[in-house]
Order: C-alpha cells, then structure tokens, then sequence
C-alpha cells in the first residue's frame, strides 16, 4: 500500500500542470457568452453548455494520452526498472500509475467546471441531454461522476494496451490484429443480432456487460503484463496479448452466446401474450408477447396450435410500440410480414401448408407501417408504403404493378382483397375545406389485375364534416362502414352510395361497434354501473339488450355465427385470467353457456382491427387464456378445452 | 552465510540464450564481481537478481528467498545502481530522493545530503538534465541511502570519466569498510574493480567459465618472461610451452615454478615471473588470441 500511494502521489505531482491548466481552460466557458456572434439566449447555459462539454473533452483526452504514456511509455523507454529496482510490489506500481493517472484525468474534468460553478453557482442545462448530463446533474452527481470515472478507466485501460502493442514493436502485434478483428466481427455480428430483434433492454445489458468485462480482461491483462512481464518489454507486451485476448475471447464468445439466447426463444418461453392473432381460417395463429428474462424483448410467432410447430417471425422497431402483425391469407395458407434486416425491412412469406423456409417479396421495404394484404391465396401480396401501391406475385417473384397514390399531408391507406385478381384500396384523407372547416373523407378503389390499365377506379366514397373518427371498420361486404367521430355519435354509413345510413344509439359511454360475420352489428358499451351489449340489424335499428349490471366484460368473437365469447369479473385486470369466467353468449337468445372461471378470451373488446381474426371461421374466438398461463382452445360442440401452449407467468 | 545464491540459472530471449546453467554464490560481506564481454549476459543475470527477469530455468535466491516471489521485501534491503540511470527525468534531485525514502524501511536522508553534495550535484535540477556523471551518482546515493545489506551495481562506471569512475569506487570502498555491505556489481572498468573485489567471476557466451577468489585466480596466472634464444632446448618438454614464440598465453599442467624449474635447469638462463592483472587474466580467459598482442 505504500509503494501504491507513493507511485499515485508521484504521478500525480509529476502532472500537477495538468490540473493547473484545467483550471485555466475552465475560463474559457465564461468568455465564449461575450463573445461577438455567439448565439444569443441564456449565457448561463452557453457555459454550462461550454463547460460541460469541455469537462467531457478533457477527461476522455487525457485518459487517452495518460493511458498510452503512464506505463507503456515507461517500459518502451527503459525507465521502468526504476521501480523494479526498489521495494515495491508489481501490482502497486500497476495500480499506482494508473490510478495516477485516473486522479490526473477525472481532477483536471472536474476543474474545467470550476470557474463556471463560481461564477454561476450551478451547472444547469435546459437543453434536452442525455440523462447522466441532464438538467439537474449538479443535484444527481453520482451519475455523471459514474460516468466521468467510467470513461476514464476504460479509455486509460485500452489506451494503455494499445500503446503497449505499437511500442513493443515485436511479431505479437499481428496476432494483437487478428484478435482484434475477429473479436470485433464476433461482437458486431451478436450486437446487429440483437439490434435487429429489438431486443433493447438486452441489448442495453449485454453492452453494459460487456463494456465491464471488457475493461476488466484490460485491467486483468496489464496487471499481470506488470506484476509478471515487470520490465522485460516483449514478455510484458506477450503476457499482456494472452491475458488480453483469452479473456476478451471469453467475453465476446459469452455476449455472442448471450446474444444466441436472448433471441433463441420458443412460444413457451413468453411470460404473457401481447398479441394473438389467428388466421381467418385453418390452425395458424399470430403470437407475440414479452419472452422470460429477456427485458423488452417481445418475440413473434407463427404458431400452429394443431402441430405445435412454430416459427419465429420479425418482431417491430424499437421506437414503435405496435406490432406490425403479419397477414394472413383468406383461407389461412400463407402469411406474410416484414423483417429487420440491415438497412431496412424485408418483407417474407411463407406457405404455412409446407415446411419450408419464407421467401421474401421483391419489393423493397424502408418504411415498417406499411399496410399489407395477402390474396385468398396467398399468392399476391399487395402493399401501400409511402404513396405507391404495389402488388407482388410471389410465386413467380415479379411485381404485378406498381401505382402512385400521389399525397397528401394527412393520408392513410386500407388495402383488401376482394377475389384473387381485385383488390380495394380505403384512401383516408384529413383536410380542411376552403372555408376552414376540417373534413374527413374515405374512398374506395378497385384495381382489376386482369384489365391491364393498372389504374385504380374510384368506386365508391363517404365525406363527414369534422376531424378523423376515433376509429372506424369496413364491414363484411367491403361497402358499409361503421365509425365513431369525434364528436361522440357512432355512425353506419355506405361507402359506394356515400351516404349516412344510420346514427346507431348511445347506451353508454365508451362505445365501440363491430360487424358480425352476417352483417349485423354489436355494440359494446360500457358506463360505471356495467357493461351493455346491443345487437344491431344490418341498417342500425336495435335488436336487443344484453346487460351485465356490476361486471367488468371481456368481449372476443364469434366462435359460430351469432355466438359469442365472453367473459365477465366482478373485478379483474384483463392481463390476468384470473377471476373472470368465461361463457358463450348466443346473440338471438340471449343464453349464456358457460365455458369455465378463470379464463379470457384473447379477442378483447370487440378488437375492430382485423375482423377476419374474429370471425366464426377463424380459430381466434376460440382462443382463451388460462389462469396458470396457459393458452387453451375451444371446442364448441363439446365445449373441451385442449390446452395449445403452457407460457411462464412473469 | 550466502547473500546471494544463484542455480542452474538460465534465461533464453526467444530462441537465443542469454545465460546457460549459470551457478555461483555470494558470500555475505563479499565483493563479487562479475565480468564479461557486451552480450555475455551480465545485464540478464542482474535482472534475474533484481527479480525483474523471470528465468526460463534455475533460481535466484537473496537472503535465502526466491527473488522473484519475493522481490518486494527483499529489495527493501537491496541498494541497486543501474547500467542506465532511469529515474524519471522530470523530477528533481530532491524529489527522487523523497520518493525513495517513503518505499524503504531505513534511509539516511543525512548521508544522502552529504554525498550530493560531496559529487557535487544539484538537487534541485530535474534528473533528466544532470550529466552522465552525476546521474550516476545519484543512482549510488540512492542505492547507498537505505542502508542496504547488499548493493547491486550493473556497470556502474560505464561512460564515465576516470575521475568520477574513481569517485564511484570510493564511495563503494568507504560504504564497505563502515557497515561491511556485500557488493555485486558488473564492469568493464577491470582496474578498478581489482582494487574491491575479493571474488570474480567471468561470463562467456552466457556460461560462467570462471568463479573465484581474486587472489586464487591470479596466483593461478601468472607471466613468465623467458630470456631471448634457447627455446627450444629449455621449453622442450614441456607440453605446448615449445610452441610459444614470440609471446603467447599458454596453459600448462606443470605449474609456473615447475616450468621456470625445468626452463633454468636446461638454460642455465634464468626466467622471470611476474603476477597478471585481473584486466590481463579477463583477456587470457574470455579472448586468448588478444594474449598474443605484442
């Protein structure tokens, strides 16, 4: 401990010029605010701007610079047997210089700060930073101090590796090369493979990890390039290369195989379901959902609850909170959705029939919110990304057309198929009209693949006074359209007339209507003292109320036409079965069958986002989660429930 | 008691040796000294002594502990001059010397100021700046200033003019008749070293081909002058000794005495013996073709 302090106070008194000129540089903050053309507003934050900055400047350059002379230079120049010669310990005069220079570099930071926090009493920024400089760091110190003292040791550690390579000059340093690009190449390829999972929180912790280890094989390395190469250069230079590069082997493998199991996950390693999407006919289902222990890390799937087989799917951006969920063709065989890959997204599908690998479209795709649709076959795919509408054959891989949709400011694309060579094209458009009052328009067009022209015809289209509808669903027929304004009133309304057709009644507040599979509509409304649903004819006239006094509802879809799964709880939370039982509801009687407690259905509240999931041909109706975690099946006819997956419960 | 116990010591630099089985020991209150050509391997053996050369093979012992297990706590006893002075050129004199005395256990801050000042060298003058000379002066104060059982001195006279070369010797000479300190030290300055040293040992293509008492190794060689003409009746005989024309170093299995003997007895011409010098046996041992020099 003596050599220790002896060697740190000597670095540090050897240097002391350093911090004198810290302080001088510290002065530079208090003049910049006086000088001519410097941007006006707060001079207090130009400097603390200033001095912040220059804080960070300071500490990663004399890190760097301090880290490459301390010990390498020494023993490239023969003058490190000085120590060597005298009583003190290897680890002492490792540990000593380098924690000499960690003072020298961290103190001089700090000073760079000192005249500012004089002058002004405080260092404070209103500017957006990031959270370790954030407005009110002078009262969270810890954290920026963690940080100054973070930087610091890893840039002096890997400075003094680095100069200890070059200054050995000897055979070594080529290894030194090839270890470091293939620990580079190693560490790039695990960081883009959870990159392009968006798996965040993982890859935040894995870099964490990393970025410790990593300084640790470097402190590891040069304390034993020290206490046992001591002042034999090549022996330091190669004990430092072995340690180094064994251990950073080590830790790149590791993050490698961190990065392996992070994204190596099944549908049973998901703590709960984000989303479950099926197929609006045969057994394939869409699943997403947070997996174990990997953080915000929410892996989709193709799930096919007949097989148990399942295949991993591109999950969304880590800036978007949706799910890009795939699509399915009409008659469940194929699905397809978009995938991260380097520069963009790819678009793949995959015949669900066999068990090949997808195939990817050729469209390119830069923008992830692209609207898909798949024909009743699975053989086109159509897309509206940007304002071009393009249609791909995927058997054949060529593109079938490709149309511009010109733009607008505020424009939004529906696409379906309505046979395997027609589709229909819902063009949304938000606009104030010439007297300022804002507008809201749907237009309906068809594009028929067979008639060559490649222009989309206007069939149809409805425009309302006011802003865009809370949300609003096309109907079976492709034609009717039911939405809830702004202004409160759920409408049904005819796309190919453009007319109003019915302004549906209010039972409560928090309406949301859907189409049944017939046409029909339902109404799910809530209020304080309950639920209400109310069946609708297929031109808004009431047809009956179903009241549920006192119990939260959960409303899924139809499992036959006209039955329809629910659940209800006197309390409950919807992310938890538990507490909630589960019954079929028929539509015309009003019985109820019971189905069994604590289950809920993965349809929630009458989800008017994708009706072909809802649909009595689709299996999703069917679908309902068990308290335990598990993910079951229904069948109606018997009313067994055949349990398709057992997830961990966070 | 040994100081210094060095076994089968070898070190190798990738696939050249340096130093090949070398073994000798150090008595305590000796002054061993340890000569041989640039690249005989003196610099690696006082590197494995200071324990900052770990050898391929063999052990060095200080004290009776493995240097290189322990060197910490046994450099706390060992004052080290080195080939190159490498203090750290930035710091004064004064500085090097505060420094020092926080890392040993005993210092003699008195005999320090006296000796700087009997050399003649400012303390207040970055190292980086003194002369060859007074660097190394410093590096003996310093060496001499913990008191140390035993001083380790790697060539310490090298570049240095005869007078200082005399200072350096001096000072080894007065430290050793006050508290009898063992001495190890390398040089090229074989006069000087006579007049210390009591054991010698000499490096040869990293093998030490000689290790012994200075006045056993000199009784051993010895110059005898035979007088002009009659060489081949009187050296007739007597192995390689016929051979000798007109000067040349020889070895003999018959003795000095015996050979002047034999020399007299067929001449009747006496022939004259006389002691070598150490720089002269270094000459004979290490390069016996430069004994030819007329």
């Amino acid at each position: 401990m003596k050599g220790f302090l002896a060697l740190l106070v000597r670095e540090v008194a050897e240097r002391w010029l350093l911090l004198a000129g810290a302080v001088a540089v510290g002065f530079f903050p208090l003049l910049v605010p006086l000088l001519p053309g410097v941007p006006g507003g707060s001079s207090v934050e130009t400097r603390a701007g200033i001095a912040l900055a220059l804080c960070l400047t300071v500490n990663v350059v004399l890190a760097v610079i301090l880290g490459a002379s301390v010990i390498a230079g020494e023993l490239a120049e023969r003058r490190l047997g000085f120590y060597f010669s005298r009583p003190v310990a290897g680890w002492a005069v490792w540990a000593g210089k380098l924690a000499g220079a960690a003072v020298l570099s961290i103190g001089a930071a700090l000073l760079v700060l000192l005249p500012t926090l004089v002058v002004d009493h405080r260092i404070e920024l209103n500017t957006p930073m990031p959270w370790w400089i954030g407005s009110a760091w002078i009262g969270r110190v810890p954290p920026f101090a963690g940080v100054l003292v973070s930087v610091c040791l890893l840039l002096l550690l890997l400075s003094h590796l680095v100069s200890t390579m070059v200054r050995s000059r000897s055979p070594w340093l080529l290894l030194d090369l090839a270890a470091a690009l293939t620990a580079a190449a190693l560490f790039w390829s695990s960081r883009q493979t959870l990159a392009n999972a968006r798996a965040v929180d993982a890859l935040g912790w894995g870099l964490a990890a990393f970025t410790i280890l990593l300084a640790a094989a470097a402190a590891l390395a040069s304390a034993i390039q020290v206490t046992c190469g001591r002042t034999d250069a090549r022996r330091s230079h190669r004990l430092l290369s072995l340690v180094f590069w064994s251990g950073l082997g080590v830790v790149t493998a590791g993050f490698a195989v961190y990065a392996h199991w992070v994204v190596d996950v099944s549908p049973a390693d998901l703590q709960s379901f984000e989303a479950v999407l099926a197929a609006p006919s045969g057994p394939w289902v869409g699943l997403r959902g947070p997996a174990l222990r990997r953080g915000n890390y929410f892996p989709s799937f193709l799930f096919d609850t007949t097989s148990g087989r399942a295949f991993k799917i591109g999950t969304s951006p880590a800036d978007r909170f949706w799910w890009q969920q795939p699509v399915f063709s009409a008659d469940g065989s194929h699905a397809a959705w978009l995938e991260v890959v380097a520069g963009g997204y790819e678009l793949r599908a995959l015949d669900l029939s066999r068990t090949g690998r997808p195939v990817a479209s050729t469209v390119s795709f830069a923008d992830w919110s692209a609207r898909l649709a798949l024909s009743p076959r699975g053989r086109l795919l159509a897309a509206v990304q940007g304002s071009v509408l393009t249609v791909d054959d995927l058997e054949a891989r060529r593109l079938v057309a490709s149309i511009p949709l010109g733009a607008t400011d505020d424009q939004r694309f529906q696409v379906r198929f309505l046979d395997d060579r027609h589709l229909r094209l819902y063009e949304e458009v938000s606009e104030r009209s010439p007297g300022g009052a804002p507008v809201w328009r749907l237009s309906a067009f068809d594009l028929d693949l067979d008639a060559g022209h490649g222009r989309l015809i206007r069939t149809g289209g409805i425009e309302l006074p006011g802003g865009r509808p809370y949300y609003w669903t096309i109907g079976p027929d492709g034609w009717r359209l039911v939405l809830r304004s702004q202004s409160g009133p759920i409408l049904l309304a005819d796309l190919r007339t453009g007319t109003l057709v019915a302004t549906l009644p209010r039972c409560g507040v928090g309406s949301l209507a859907v189409f049944l599979a017939d046409g029909r509509l339902l109404l799910d409304q809530r209020s304080a003292g309950g639920a209400m649903l109310c069946l609708l004819d297929r031109d808004g006239a009431e047809l009956r109320r179903m009241s549920f006094p006192g119990l939260r509802v959960a409303v899924g879809g139809e499992v036959q036409p006209g039955r329809l799964a629910m659940a209800t709880a006197p309390q409950g939370s919807l992310a938890d079965p538990a507490g909630w039982s589960a019954f079929l509801l028929d539509l015309d009687t009003g019985q109820r069958v019971s189905i069994g407690p604590d289950l809920l259905p993965t349809l929630r509240d009458l989800t008017p986002f994708d009706r072909g999931a809802a649909s009595p041909q689709s299996i999703g109706p069917r679908l309902f989660l068990k308290k335990g975690g598990e993910l079951v099946l229904l069948d109606p006819a018997t009313g067994h429930l055949r349990t398709l997956l057992h997830i961990y419960r966070g | 008691m040994s100081l210094i116990e060095v076994t089968s010591l070898t070190v190798r630099y990738g696939g050249r040796t340096a130093l090949d089985g070398v073994a000798f020991t150090v008595p305590e209150g000796a002054v061993y000294a340890l000569l041989g050509r640039n690249g005989a391997g003196k610099s690696s053996l006082v590197r494995c002594l200071l324990g900052a050369q770990r050898p391929a093979a063999g052990s060095v012992r200080l004290f009776g502990r493995d240097i290189w297990r322990r060197r910490a706590s046994i450099l706390s006893e060992v004052g080290v001059v080195p080939e190159e002075p490498d203090a750290p050129p930035a710091m004064t004199v004064r500085q090097i010397a505060a420094f020092c005395a926080r890392l040993y256990p005993r210092w003699d801050a008195a005999r320090v100021d006296d000796r700087l000042r009997r050399f003649g060298v400012p303390t207040d003058v970055p190292f980086g700046r003194l002369s060859k000379g007074q660097k190394g002066q410093v590096s003996l104060t310093l060496a001499l200033a913990p008191q140390p059982r035993l001083v380790i001195l790697d060539d310490p006279t090298l570049g240095l003019d005869p007078l200082a070369r005399r200072a350096v010797f001096e000072e080894l000479i007065v430290d050793l008749a006050d508290r009898g300190t063992t001495v190890f030290l390398t040089s090229h300055d074989l006069a000087g070293v006579e007049g210390i040293a009591d054991r010698v040992g000499v490096l040869r293509d990293g093998r030490l081909i000689v290790d012994e008492e200075l006045e056993s190794l000199k009784g051993r060689f010895r110059r005898i002058r035979f007088p002009a003409g009659g060489e081949e009746g009187g050296l007739g005989g007597l192995g390689g000794l016929a051979a000798l024309v007109p000067m040349s170093v020889a070895r003999s299995a018959w003795g000095t005495e015996a050979v002047v003997a034999r020399w007299d007895e067929r001449t009747a011409r006496g022939a004259e013996i006389s002691a070598l010098t150490l720089e002269e046996i270094f000459f004979a041992v290490v390069d016996p073709a430069a004994g030819e020099r007329p």
